[in-house]
């Protein structure tokens, strides 16, 4: 049978029974629409969580010497800079940054204009310092590099510190919105050997001042990443421990060697720090397992959608049984009548999973839309909830295509098996 | 043009026993030929022109028909059969109600390659035009009366010019005026060349046709022997 001849009947076929049509795909795009919703969905939220609620570079291995140090007392287990040597030996490691945590306490006392508002505030103040290649593409002011006793220390904090500040602390406490370019540059004041939570300060307060060069998604949570050679030099003038690093990031030539780094650490008496990593694969697994719960409701639809297709086109066979004995007798074979029938249901589904793709996005863009206009803001507030892949778009269209076609996959059988000489006779 | 022997067919019943309609029939009819079947109600002459024409396989016996052997033909060559070399016209028209006359008569081009849709359409035109329903192509059957349904359907039949027309009581659904004019669509169809196996109950029919067979006892007699 020609595809000319093809078209043209099933365009006949479904523009005869027009309700039936329009309810047969009305079920194929309801499943189609709420999988297409659910999964984009699913997908956009995921991406939300990889990359600003943690976004964990799956490359880079966050080792740490012992807590409790029974490696220490047989030798092993310090992280020093023969450690970091053999660290760096290790195959499949392309780079590795050490980090050394400023062992001092400090804090910062802020009294002034802070970027066009008053602030009056002091905050203990957590820094840690890194070889500058971790963070240094993250610069944007000035350099990433110990700038001598007397000078502004350099440091980069955490995107997700600006967004907690902006959506969180600033509403709060009426406090400008801050982007990434508007705070690099910013100075305050510092003061080591002074602390809020403990008393064990000692020795004489020093105090410095410190100038925010850029922001980065690499920079310690909780406080500012500072130069390596900084901290060193700030623990020496201190008299703390200025030859043991706090930590390393190891930096995996591939994502698929991280299991093997991970086990040679652990091998070498060190620990790993994956608790970023874990709570991202918990976040996302959460994320996935809710979209797929999701996904398969409105699966099971489109299977209803099917069942219902089958029952409308068994329906249908039978309401014009003798329909297709005429086809028959003019000519048409069983395969052409089988191609009908199925041919008409892959319009249905057709049309179906693409009114259900074209709703689906459009209800998400209405949602994208509602939040931004009437929900507060809130940390990690995304524009979009929704990510919609060319391969989610096709998906449900096909998939449209594939349950109506299921669905007449029986009346098809049933009406090529049609004898033309029965219902045609009398 | 029809060449059929031992032809037997039986129906199973609903209780396992066989119904035998056809035993043993032959029949030879000549390209050209205009010939008649009668017989009472359920003597099986529907289903000799269904066995005849390839819409029923299930039968015993050998026939050629337009020069195949109908059991040589799978259901894809009984199909072309169908669509090429036989017309069909039933007692009860058997029309498309959704389509207009037009449309009802190129079914056929539907099922086979080679009909361009305008050559469809002057082909679809033109055999209306050849049973008399000009300027009607664009009604539906409903908007049609009964014998201008039966002249949509010979037209349909006659669409792929077959070499062979088949036609089961075709003026049984009609008053005996427009039987009369279908009658005589038959007879002009026939000079024109067509060859003609018809069932019927009609008189005037039997008049037309050049062979008269009854078919009694699953075999078929000249009428007027027994
Ligand atoms: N599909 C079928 N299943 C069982 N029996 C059938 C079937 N079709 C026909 N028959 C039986 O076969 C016999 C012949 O039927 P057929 O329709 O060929 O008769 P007919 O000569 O055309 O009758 P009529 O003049 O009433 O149209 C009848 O007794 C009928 O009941
Ligand atoms: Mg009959």
């Amino acid at each position: 049978m020609k595809l000319a001849s093809l078209v043209g009947m099933v365009r006949l076929s479904l523009a005869r029974d027009r309700r039936g049509t329009l309810s047969s795909a009305f079920g194929i795009a309801v499943g189609v629409g709420a999988l297409v919703f659910f999964v984009g969905l699913g997908l956009g939220v995921g991406r939300v969580v990889r990359e600003r609620v943690f976004p964990v570079d799956a490359r880079l291995v966050e080792v740490v010497p012992p807590r409790v140090s029974l490696g220490a007392l047989l030798g092993g287990g310090r992280l020093d800079q023969e450690t970091v040597d053999r660290l760096a030996r290790l195959p499949g490691v392309e780079r590795v940054f050490r980090k050394m945590a400023v062992r001092v306490p400090a804090v910062s006392r802020y009294d002034g204009d802070f970027f066009g508002a008053r602030l009056r505030m002091g905050v203990e103040l957590v820094a840690v310092g890194v070889d500058p290649g971790l963070v240094e593409g993250d610069v944007s002011v000035g350099a990433f590099a110990d700038s001598g006793p007397g000078q502004p220390i350099p440091a980069v904090a955490a995107h997700r510190l600006l967004e907690l500040y902006n959506k969180s602390f600033a509403p709060v406490r009426k406090l400008p919105q801050l982007s990434a370019r508007m705070v690099s540059g910013f100075i305050f004041p510092v003061e080591f050997n002074r602390s809020y939570v403990t008393s064990s300060a000692s020795g004489p307060v020093t105090r410095a001042q410190v100038q925010l060069v850029g922001v980065s998604d690499r920079g310690l949570l909780a406080g500012v990443t500072i130069p390596l050679a900084t901290a060193v030099r700030l623990n020496r003038e201190a008299g703390v421990e200025d030859s043991l690093f706090s930590g390393a990031t190891l930096q995996a030539r591939d994502p698929s060697e991280v299991p093997r780094l991970v086990a040679a650490a652990r091998g070498m008496g060190l620990e790993v720090d994956d608790q970023e990593r874990r709570m991202a694969e918990n976040a996302g697994a959460a994320v996935a397992l809710t979209t797929s719960a999701l996904a398969l409701l409105s699966l099971l639809i489109c299977v209803l959608a099917a069942v219902n297709i089958a029952h409308a086109l068994s329906a249908a066979v039978r309401a014009r049984a003798r329909d297709i004995g005429v086809l028959r007798a003019v000519g048409a074979s069983r395969a052409d009548v089988r191609s009908l029938v199925l041919a008409e249901a892959g319009a249905l589904g057709l049309i179906g999973g693409a009114v259900g793709t074209v709703a689906a996005v459009g209800l998400s863009v209405l949602v994208d839309w509602a939040s931004g206009r009437y929900l507060p803001e809130f940390p990690f507030k995304p524009d979009s909830y929704f990510a919609f892949p060319v391969a989610v778009v096709l998906g449900g269209v096909v998939l449209g295509v594939v349950a109506a076609v299921a669905g007449a996959l029986g009346p098809a059988r049933r009406a090529a098996g049609t004898d033309p000489a029965r219902v045609l006779a009398g | 043009m029809i060449a059929a022997h031992g032809i037997r067919k039986s129906y199973r019943e609903g209780n396992g026993s066989h119904v035998r309609v056809l035993e043993g029939l032959d029949l030879e009819v000549a390209l050209g030929e205009f010939v008649a079947v009668v017989g009472p109600s359920g003597c099986g002459k529907s289903s000799l022109l269904h066995i005849l024409g390839g819409l029923d396989r299930d039968f015993e016996g050998r026939a050629h028909v337009a020069g195949t052997e109908l059991h040589a033909l799978d259901d894809a060559g009984l199909s072309r059969l169908r669509n090429e070399k036989v017309g069909f016209v039933f007692q009860s028209f058997h029309l498309l109600p959704h389509l207009t006359a037009l449309e009802n008569v190129a079914l056929p081009a539907q099922f086979s390659p080679g009909w361009e849709p305008r050559v469809q359409e002057e082909r679809a035109r033109k055999v209306l035009q050849r049973v008399g329903l000009e300027g009607k192509e664009g009604r539906t059957p409903a908007r049609l009366s009964g014998g201008e349904r039966q002249r949509v359907a010979i037209a349909r039949a006659l669409f792929a010019q077959p070499q062979l027309l088949m036609c089961d009581e075709p003026t049984g659904n009609l008053d005996q005026e427009t039987g009369a004019g279908i009658i005589e669509l038959f007879r002009s169809l026939h000079r024109d060349g067509l060859t003609v196996l018809v069932v019927t109950h009609e008189d005037q029919m039997r008049a037309a046709a050049q062979r008269v067979l009854r078919l009694q006892g699953g075999r078929l007699h000249p009428e007027g022997q027994s």
